[in-house]
């Protein structure tokens, strides 16, 4: 095969996105790239000869570990070696940061060293944005939380005193009270009732998460939990639950039942009129995760209803025909969230539903 | 008072809000006829019912935002496709729990809500609303 010419080597080696310099086993400069020039400021010229931690800052020279740069890596390397977190300097005296790749190689029976220095700035700034706007949102999601729970916590307290006194007057003075009077009485308690469920539901949502330990989980164990703490709706509704062989998983087992829980009893709930329940439960091994379905026999959910019902204290159906906050699905959402998964469900008006989620095979 | 309307229509999912709705519009004497459904869809069910048996739909309604099933932006979007059949249009009125500002402006951009008033409802409230009623006719 033809060889190349020696310019067309200078060529290659210039075309190396990253800037190269070969130095000997000293750190003496023998040649830089085209790149050099660019991102130093300096020209060939001026570099060729020189130590080359004439491009690193004095202060970082003394900041950096003597292992790492005199003895270690920079001038005795075995192999090919990675060093991040490096400042250069440039002609201008301006620094910036750079990550540099060393490599030993031999030529004509001498050893050198060629180190490739990227410049990092772009990539330590993006980092360091998202570094703090993920730190906002923790800090937001956290806030969001303490404040669902004193909020919810703090408004149990005058209910409370509304509770008592309602029934107390119902008590003390239902006697003289007229008809009309007592329906007030009664919208009163319902309505003090329906609130305290709520907060009830919302200090509960928000408690989720807190303190989570994972842990390996056998979903089998899982779902006789749930069978077990769901016995007797399971047992006046007649329904009949199957599953299919179920893996272990990284999770909390508290969480996890829970949204057994909610999801079987939801396919319960939402059951046809006069119809057995069956409730069929699955769960396919994907690449990264696990992927679980709930199949139900159930009333199923409108398509243009569907999107709604993970969000919180949304309910599709009156109070009369179906009881509840609306905060089941809610709380299934944020447990396989808070396993990194996804929830969602394919269903038809009429025709059954099925809930799907995904939870990661080892997520910490 | 000028003449009674013929029939208004509540729309809220809850009991207790559906009879103080009633009690206020009973204390303004407006209406000759109240109607309730508690839900967008009962509404829209209802007002076909009005146009199936040829009956005049209700001159003024007054609508939750929300409530399960079909809520109020739900019912407003069916509304529409309806509207066009109707002997007349409705007077819709928001009648919400909500302060969220959102939700005013999201009101204000639909051309058949004529008001957004926040609940509880009160004599006042009604006789503004019966104002904005007055206003459009």
């Amino acid at each position: 095969m033809e060889s190349f010419s020696k310019e067309a080597y200078q060529e290659l080696f210039d075309a190396a996105p990253d800037a190269v310099i070969v130095a000997d086993i000293r750190g003496k400069i023998k040649m830089v790239s085209s790149k050099v020039e660019q991102i130093f400021g300096y020209p060939k010229e001026e570099l060729t000869g020189r130590d080359i931690t004439f491009l690193v800052p004095d202060h970082f020279m003394r900041a950096l570990s003597e292992n790492i740069l005199k003895s270690g890596i920079l001038f005795d390397v075995k192999e090919m070696n990675r060093v991040q977190d490096l400042v250069a300097r440039r002609k201008d005296g301006s620094e910036f940061p750079v990550e540099v790749s060393l490599r030993p190689i031999r030529i004509d029976g001498k050893h050198w060293i060629t180190a490739a220095i990227r410049d990092v700035s772009e990539k330590k700034k993006m980092i360091s944005e998202l570094k703090n706007s993920l730190q906002a949102l923790e800090r937001k999601n956290r806030e969001l939380e303490q404040f669902a729970y004193i909020a919810s916590h703090d408004l149990q307290e005058p209910l409370h005193t509304i509770n008592s006194f309602v029934q107390l007057l119902g008590q003390e003075y239902g006697g003289c009270l007229e008809e009309e009077a007592k329906k007030y009485l009664h919208f009163i308690e319902k309505a003090a009732g329906r609130m305290s469920a709520l907060i009830h539901d919302l200090l509960e949502y928000s408690r989720l998460g807190q303190k989570a330990e994972m842990s390996e989980v056998d979903c089998e164990e899982v779902l006789q939990s749930t069978l077990q703490n769901i016995d007797s709706l399971i047992k006046s509704s007649g329904a009949k639950v199957e599953a299919g062989p179920l893996p272990h998983l990284w999770a909390n087992k508290t969480m996890l039942i829970l949204l057994f829980q909610n999801l079987i009893s939801n396919a319960i709930k939402f059951g046809k009129k006069d119809v057995i329940p069956e409730i069929r439960i699955r769960a396919e091994e994907q690449k990264h995760f696990w992927e679980f379905a709930f199949e139900d026999n159930g009333i199923g959910i409108e398509e243009e209803q569907a999107n709604k019902i993970f969000i919180i204290f949304q309910r599709l159906h009156s109070r009369a025909e179906y009881e509840g906050t609306g905060i089941g699905l809610a709380q299934c959402r944020k447990i396989v969230e808070l396993h990194g998964g996804r929830i969602w469900v394919k269903s038809e008006a009429g025709r059954g539903s099925t809930f799907y989620f995904t939870i990661g095979k080892r997520h910490k | 008072m000028n003449v009674k309307l013929k029939c208004v229509l509540l729309v809220d999912d809850d009991e207790a809000v559906n009879f103080i709705n009633e009690m206020v519009l009973k204390r303004v004497d407006l209406a000759e006829r109240i109607e309730i459904a508690e839900n967008g869809m009962e509404a829209i069910r209802y007002l076909e019912d009005r146009l199936e048996k040829g009956a005049p739909p209700p001159e003024l309604i007054l609508l939750d935002i929300n409530m399960p099933g079909l809520n109020g932006w739900e019912f407003l979007e069916k509304y529409r496709q309806l509207k066009a059949r109707l002997q007349r249009a409705a007077t819709i009125v928001m009648l919400t729990t909500s302060s969220n500002p959102d939700d005013r402006l999201r009101a204000a951009r639909i051309e058949e809500v004529k008001g957004f008033i926040s609940k509880p409802l009160t004599v006042e409230k009604m006789e503004e609303i019966v104002a904005l009623h007055r206003g459009e006719n």
